[in-house]
């Protein structure tokens, strides 16, 4: 029962009860101040239109086809912007190292991975494990197009179902701050905001004066579109001029692996989804 | 249907809903109303609350609640509520009742509108449930629908309305005394309580006490605890509300 009820077949049964990483506000501080080389930085295009790769829910185990054949694609694609997103709960269990092994052509001089963290990437206490490759849940960085501006992209962390108070203040001072100033604003996150149907079993969202207020967030600051994951089935909703877009889960076995590719330009987002 | 003719439509049912006769008066029963639990005595009654949650931080407010046990075999009951600044909301319940076996089956036909005023945004929920209580225990399970809309004037976001679609409402509450105790304690769990039908996967926690100091006057307590991350697996503390007030049975 309990494992139907779960997004995904590993289960941690005490987190059920009471998480075993740190809370989302400890969270959140240790983020904040523990930025890692690409965060916070500005990465400079040169072309006003472009595209990114993004996927979530990868979960890799020991099987890393689908993954790979992400990794493949994007490289392929001379055309694509240098970075890559990456919507949370990459792995199952404790599968940090084979996740880096296999993604290590996305993170050198010429490319980089943005990840945001899952429920999955932080389960049975592996904080620590995130914080020592990936440094910071909480980020954001820039894209500097040629003559239009630059897109602001912020990172995250709802692995716990909630953004926390300090996440949620801090978001809402930051993007109050950043109205006006970019071309767009994209926002990546793991825990999708609406729940539409039971396609992917009982998934958590928001509470609902969490999602209130972050829907009121996105709306007031002029967020072109909300990336998410964890439900693990494709859905594109807009409400109050935001674009909310949750992915299939690329991990094998999925109903609809797949992975998308965004198109960005002025004031204007489109996502392309590729089926593996 | 805009929100204007979902209200005149309300109120108009809750005229049509109002027979004549057989209400029971206080005194003749002494069932106490307990959440989910049968009262067959005309109440009133008004609350202090007191809350906090990861969104809206410290807030108190209050509320009116009224129960009308209009013929033996319906009821209907109400409140409006305001959360701090933020949350202005108000539900009315119609539930027809029938005594069966050891206990009691009820059908609720509830409509709740919240309007998060500080967020310009509101949700219009539609729920019907059904349930049985018996003396120590009640099971309430349906299926509710919400509408998220904005009321934000903002080019781009005006008119913006969002719909959920329908999904499971259940609670249990245990009482630890019979129905017709003077006091009583209930714990509960469940997705729905006198405020809000939350999503299926957050689940409230619920504690409620009661005590009738007179024949007309109850004394009423409750704390509801509100975790997220249940089924994330990375259960945290979301938020938690005590309400305290007074009912007038009459």
């Amino acid at each position: 029962m309990l494992a139907a009820a779960s997004s995904c077949s590993d289960i941690d049964v005490l987190g059920m009860i009471w998480a075993q990483s740190p809370v989302p506000d400890r969270r959140f501080e240790e983020s904040i101040n523990n930025f890692g080389p690409m965060h916070g930085k500005c990465l400079k295009l040169e072309s006003n239109e472009y595209r990114f790769y993004t996927f979530g829910d990868s979960h890799i185990t020991t099987s890393t086809a689908n993954l790979d054949r992400f990794v493949a694609d994007y490289l392929a694609d001379s055309q694509a912007a240098p970075f890559v997103i990456c919507l949370g709960d990459m792995i199952s269990e404790k599968y940090y190292p084979t996740f880096m092994e296999h993604t290590i052509q996305l993170r050198n001089q010429d490319h980089y991975m943005y990840v945001c963290a899952g429920n999955h990437d932080l389960m049975f206490g592996m904080w620590e494990d995130f914080v020592k490759f990936y440094k910071s849940s909480t980020y954001w960085f820039e894209v500097e197009t040629l003559s239009e501006g630059k897109d602001l992209y912020i990172a995250l962390d709802s692995a716990s179902g909630s953004l926390g108070a300090k996440q949620i203040n801090w978001l809402d001072a930051f993007l109050a701050g950043a109205k006006g100033k970019y071309r767009n604003i994209i926002v990546f996150t793991h825990t999708h905001m609406f729940m539409t149907d039971f396609q992917q079993g009982v998934t958590d969202n928001y509470s609902l004066e969490e999602t209130h207020r972050l829907m009121s967030i996105y709306a007031d600051a002029g967020v072109n579109l909300v990336l998410s994951g964890h439900r693990h089935v494709r859905e594109e909703h807009e409400f109050r001029g935001v674009q909310y877009v949750t992915l299939d889960a690329l991990k094998e076995g999925a109903r609809n692996p797949s992975y998308a590719i965004c198109t960005v330009s002025k004031g204007k987002t489109s996502r392309l989804f590729i089926n593996l | 249907m805009d929100f204007s003719k979902k209200l005149s439509c309300l109120f108009l049912a809750m005229l049509l809903a109002l027979p004549a006769a057989g209400a029971k008066k206080a005194g003749e029963e002494k069932s106490l109303n307990l959440n989910g639990y049968a009262d067959s005595v005309y109440t009133i009654g008004v609350h202090a609350l007191y809350g906090y949650n990861n969104s809206m931080g410290h807030f108190a407010g209050a509320d009116i609640s009224f129960h009308l046990p209009v013929h033996r075999y319906f009821q209907m009951r109400g409140s409006i509520e305001q959360s701090g600044r933020h949350i202005t909301g108000t539900y009315l319940t119609l539930s027809p009742q029938y005594r069966l076996g050891p206990g009691e089956f009820f059908i609720d036909v509830t409509t709740a509108f919240r309007n998060y005023g500080v967020y310009r945004s509101y949700e219009l929920v539609n729920a019907f449930t059904a349930g049985y209580r018996f003396r120590f225990i009640s099971l309430h399970v349906g299926a509710f629908h919400r509408l998220f809309g904005t009321t934000s004037r903002e080019p781009g976001q005006k008119g913006s309305t969002f719909s959920e679609g329908w999904f499971p409402a259940i609670r249990c509450m245990v009482h630890i005394m019979p129905s017709d105790s003077r006091w009583n304690i209930a714990l509960g769990i469940g997705n729905f309580n006198d405020y809000e039908f939350e999503r299926i996967n957050a689940l409230h926690y619920m504690i409620e006490g009661k005590y009738s100091v007179t024949n007309h006057l109850r004394i009423e307590l409750s704390l509801d605890l509100k975790p997220s991350g249940m089924f994330h697996q990375m259960a945290v503390f979301n938020g938690a509300r005590v309400k305290a007030g007074l009912s007038y049975m009459f």
